[in-house]
């Protein structure tokens, strides 16, 4: 297969490529070099990209020229840096998928066999290009590689079902190659961060970071959520449970897990089972503490997200879970939405 | 089920075992996989693993239990407890049971137990017993030729999926009867062996119509007329287009004379029910054209599973390799136990179906069956031997 040459302007708009970071490094390009041309610049942008990405998740590119596309260039790794001094784990989530965002919207309006090669430079995925003309797809890929990536995705049109798939393949458009390779940037981006390791940063690289990281939020303390404010999953289990009712395995690891995400104890859990004469303590605490890791693997079990619970037909959406996409959102999410109604 | 039971039992399967050894199939990769066993005391022993057939064998022989196991998945070192295994990948497994498919004959021939106090009664199982209020009440599932054949054709439009859209060849996917209430279909080497619960749920969600949008078939809630006719799904698409498409078409067919375009008879449904009800009717076809599957079967990676050549000792029945889905007959095919006389004592029983003999319903009843017949009673717990 024959690679496109990429120009400095691409691997600007492009800078997570393995040939962005030859180029780079070809130029012998260090954040420790004040005296290199355009590091005063370089710096400004390899800042403002860590704040756009805090603030507005949206980032202003000028690649108009050579010397633009190098400053571009060279604020990304320089940026990189930055957001991984400040150790700080939300900030690096924030900029992966900022970063992830930004070169989405390049390759919205990018050439298709470039797409095509970037998508197979970064998933790594034999892709197909279809021949039968469909205004639906013009490319394929295997089902198992496509459930590897998409079946993190949350919106509906990502499930399986509502896709194309015949003899082992998935029938995807070029809208959809772009939105696979955002996820995969996010995820690239993600882990070269948590893999880099940081120097001795000079003083006002120092202060840059310690700016940054004053912008960004504390993490949030987890909020005591009264049994009325549950999401109607949790609900219906507890119902059940009370009524003595026989609550399917996923009610019921939903039921432990969510309480035990709001910061119930193991106890407060076991007592929510009602005392019928042949009732099994014993059991039950083995298998609550199974759920909260001090038993068995010593892994505590995360509460499963909403499209697990309609796998399991154990979902009882109503209008007041919106968009949520995790019954842990429900009672923060209609808190948001509140205050933006108020605030109109 | 009392110790003389239990005994008997259990020297009939040892007969059988011993007259069948090496019909007891052996999974591929089996020093990557754990077996376990069930003793008739209702102890689960697990964590077991065998370099040869033979070994696996020999133990069943010599133990003799009520049911053996072996995992779905594949670990470095099977023996060592479920976090030290290390996970390298599972079957692709699937799961389907006439329990979860309420045929309407399962309240002829179902029953429950109160755990607590014994009370007992034939039908769908009760919330709370009604003698002593206990909530621990065991169901009895009888499965029947009915419910059996709901089954099969779940498994049926199953094995269509997974070969026409995953891409699967026929010759890869074994079908079983469990030698209970239905089918396991497992799949060998497959693709999806280091697929995830994630990947594996929406398999699930695929193969069992969940989840499909109006969208996808090029429906929103102001289609016009046009863009219906240019992007509505026609019998032969692919996937779930053509699977919606061809279920409409039979729909207006079975009510209707002559033959209907489905793409038609879609936009009708459309105009005539506006896009909420639209979206529901859709989503009914999907589910009706899915196959039934139980999805923690499907999506839990570290399950054990039925060995297949093995008794099931819920009913004496053999799980067995189905080698013509459409011609197998599980009451009969798997009926795999003598004839011989055996004196029960039978508390409250339907009728049900052996070899095409028919015996039941009992109640109260201290009668002489063959061990087949025998062995299913005895094994559902509706039973004791004599004496």
């Amino acid at each position: 297969m024959v690679s496109l040459e990429l120009g400095v302007e691409d691997l600007a708009k492009y800078s997570f490529l393995k040939e962005a970071g030859e180029y780079v490094k070809k130029l012998g390009w260090s954040l420790n070099d004040v005296s290199q041309p355009n590091f005063e610049q370089v710096i400004k942008r390899a800042k403002n990209r860590v704040i756009q990405a805090i603030v507005t998740e949206k980032q202003s590119v000028d690649i108009d020229n050579k010397a633009s596309a190098e400053i571009e260039l060279f604020s990304f790794p320089s940026a990189m840096m930055l957001v991984k001094a400040t150790n700080l784990e939300h900030l690096i989530s924030r900029f992966s998928l900022s970063e992830a965002k930004r070169v989405e919207r390049f390759l919205e309006n990018e050439r298709e066999d470039l797409v095509i090669q970037i998508f197979r430079n970064v998933l790594k995925i034999d892709l197909t290009q279809v021949t039968v003309k469909s205004n639906l797809f013009n490319f394929k890929i295997p089902v198992v590689e496509y459930l590897k990536h998409a079946s993190r995705f949350h919106e509906v049109e990502w499930k399986l079902i509502n896709r194309i798939v015949n003899q082992g393949f998935v029938y995807l458009n070029t809208g959809d190659l772009i939105r696979l390779i955002r996820q995969e940037i996010d995820d690239i981006i993600r882990k070269r961060l948590k893999d880099q390791s940081v120097p001795k940063l000079p003083e006002n690289l120092e202060k840059i970071v310690q700016e940054i990281s004053l912008l960004s939020p504390p993490p949030t303390k987890p909020k005591i959520i009264l049994p009325e404010k549950y999401p109607p999953c949790v609900t219906v289990a507890l119902g059940m449970l009370e009524k003595g009712e026989n609550i399917p395995h996923y009610g019921r690891f939903l039921l432990t897990t969510y309480l035990m995400n709001i910061g119930k104890s193991v106890d407060e859990i076991i007592s929510l089972y009602p005392r019928s004469p042949d009732f099994n303590e014993r059991m039950t605490r083995y298998q609550v503490e199974h759920i909260a890791g001090l038993k068995g693997g010593r892994v505590a079990y995360d509460c499963p997200s909403c499209r697990t619970m309609i796998t399991h037909t154990f979902c009882f959406k109503t209008e007041e879970c919106g968009d949520i996409i995790h019954p842990l959102q429900f009672g923060l999410k209609r808190v948001s939405l509140k205050k933006k109604v108020s605030k109109k | 089920m009392n110790e003389k039971t239990s005994a008997t039992l259990r020297q009939i399967f040892k007969e059988y075992y011993f007259n069948h050894l090496n019909e007891i199939e052996t999974p591929t990769r089996m020093d990557e996989r754990e077996f376990g066993y069930m003793t008739f005391e209702g102890l689960m022993v697990r964590h077991f693993s065998f370099k040869k057939p033979e070994e696996l064998r020999l133990l069943i022989l010599k133990e003799t239990p009520h049911s053996v196991y072996y995992s779905t998945s594949f670990y470095t070192d099977p023996s060592l407890p479920m976090h030290a295994k290390d996970w390298k990948g599972s079957d692709l497994v699937f799961d389907i049971d006439a329990d979860m498919l309420s045929s309407p004959c399962r309240v002829q021939h179902d029953k429950w137990i109160c755990r607590g106090c014994g009370f007992q009664k034939n039908g769908i199982r009760t919330v709370k017993c009604p003698k002593c209020k206990g909530l621990r009440i065991h169901e009895i599932n009888i499965a029947c030729n009915l419910c059996l054949f709901a089954a099969k054709k779940e498994a049926i439009k199953l094995l269509d999926i997974l070969v026409d859209d995953f891409g699967i060849k026929r010759d890869e996917i074994y079908v079983y009867f469990s030698g209970s209430m239905g089918y396991h279909i497992t799949v060998s080497n497959s693709i999806f062996e280091k697929s995830d619960q994630f990947a594996r749920s929406e398999i699930v969600d695929y193969v069992s119509g969940k989840g499909l949008i109006p969208k996808s078939l090029g429906v929103s809630d102001n289609s016009t007329y046009d863009e219906l006719m240019d992007k509505l799904p026609s019998e032969t698409d692919f996937g779930w287009r053509g699977r919606i498409a061809r279920h409409f078409k039979v729909v207006k067919e079975s009510y209707e004379e002559g033959s209907e375009d489905a793409k038609k008879t879609m936009i009708e449904l459309y105009v005539q029910k506006k896009y909420k009800k639209f979206t529901r009717d859709v989503q009914k076809a999907a589910k009706t054209s899915g196959a039934n599957v139980d999805p923690s079967v499907t999506t839990d990676i570290h399950r054990i599973f039925r060995l297949p050549g093995t008794l099931n000792g819920k009913t004496g029945l053999l799980k067995k390799k189905c080698k013509d889905i459409d011609t197998f007959d599980p009451l009969i095919d798997a009926v795999v136990i003598d004839k011989k006389l055996i004196k029960v004592e039978v508390d409250l029983s339907p009728k049900f179906t052996l070899l095409g003999e028919e015996f039941g319903p009992f109640n109260s009843e201290k009668i002489e069956l063959p061990a087949m017949a025998a062995v299913y009673l005895m094994g559902l717990g509706m039973a004791e031997v004599q004496g």
